[in-house]
């Protein structure tokens, strides 16, 4: 699975840090998302989809 | 001791949780290191073992005690969680990762028991602080080597 995480979060011009705060996560694992090097749970690909205001399957490519 | 037992309150009640756990495994790892330097003190058996291994293990649990610190105090100062799904994932990993290896520890030091010539304690002292030191190296190893954190 790949995902859009850090285009979407370079076109809302937010910082890792930023993401990570706004879905309750620590910064670390928004960098193992952005290098697919981990699978978020359902409700944290919710949480990050919502923050960009998109849908779960557009923010992460099966 | 009401003065000590109000301050300890006081002090309870003006930490967060984060850091509430950032100075009990602090004060976890003064207690492990005062524990090991007593034993390297006052076992005369474990002289020649101890005088190379045991500087070791404190090394090792130290600097996992440090670690695990800077990150809390990192995470505190961004205002962003010191755990979260994923840390707690690394930390089941390492820990059934620790669980299987520590199982062929004991095998070894049953096995060889009679060799080493260490007191029955002191032996039982050696296989609980191994297995600190496995379960520290295993989550060294799932949180900054292992290539996915699924």
């Amino acid at each position: 699975m790949t995902n859009r995480i850090k285009e979407l979060r370079a076109r809302d011009n937010l910082t890792q840090s930023d993401l990570a705060r706004k879905v309750g996560v620590r910064r670390e694992t928004i960098v193992f998302l952005e290098k697919n090097r981990y699978n978020p749970s359902l409700k944290l690909a919710y949480d990050i989809a919502q923050i960009f205001g998109m849908k779960i399957e557009e923010v992460f490519l099966f | 001791m009401l003065n000590i037992s109000n301050f300890v309150l006081d002090l309870i009640n003006k930490t967060s949780i984060v850091m509430r756990k950032a100075i009990i495994i602090a004060v976890l790892a003064v207690l492990v290191t005062a524990t090991i330097v007593v034993w390297m003190l006052n076992t005369e058996t474990s002289k020649d073992i101890g005088s190379v291994l045991m500087p070791a293990i404190l090394v090792v649990v130290l600097g996992f005690a440090v670690i695990v610190l800077i990150r809390r105090w990192k995470a505190t100062k961004e205002k962003l969680p010191a755990e979260d799904e994923m840390s707690k994932n690394i930390l089941r990993r390492g820990a059934a990762t620790s669980y299987y290896v520590s199982l062929y520890l004991w095998l070894a030091l049953m096995y060889f028991e009679e060799s080493i010539e260490l007191e029955r304690s002191s032996l039982i002292g050696a296989g609980i602080l191994g297995m600190a030191i496995i379960y520290a190296l295993s989550w060294v190893y799932h949180n900054y080597f292992r290539r996915s954190h699924d």
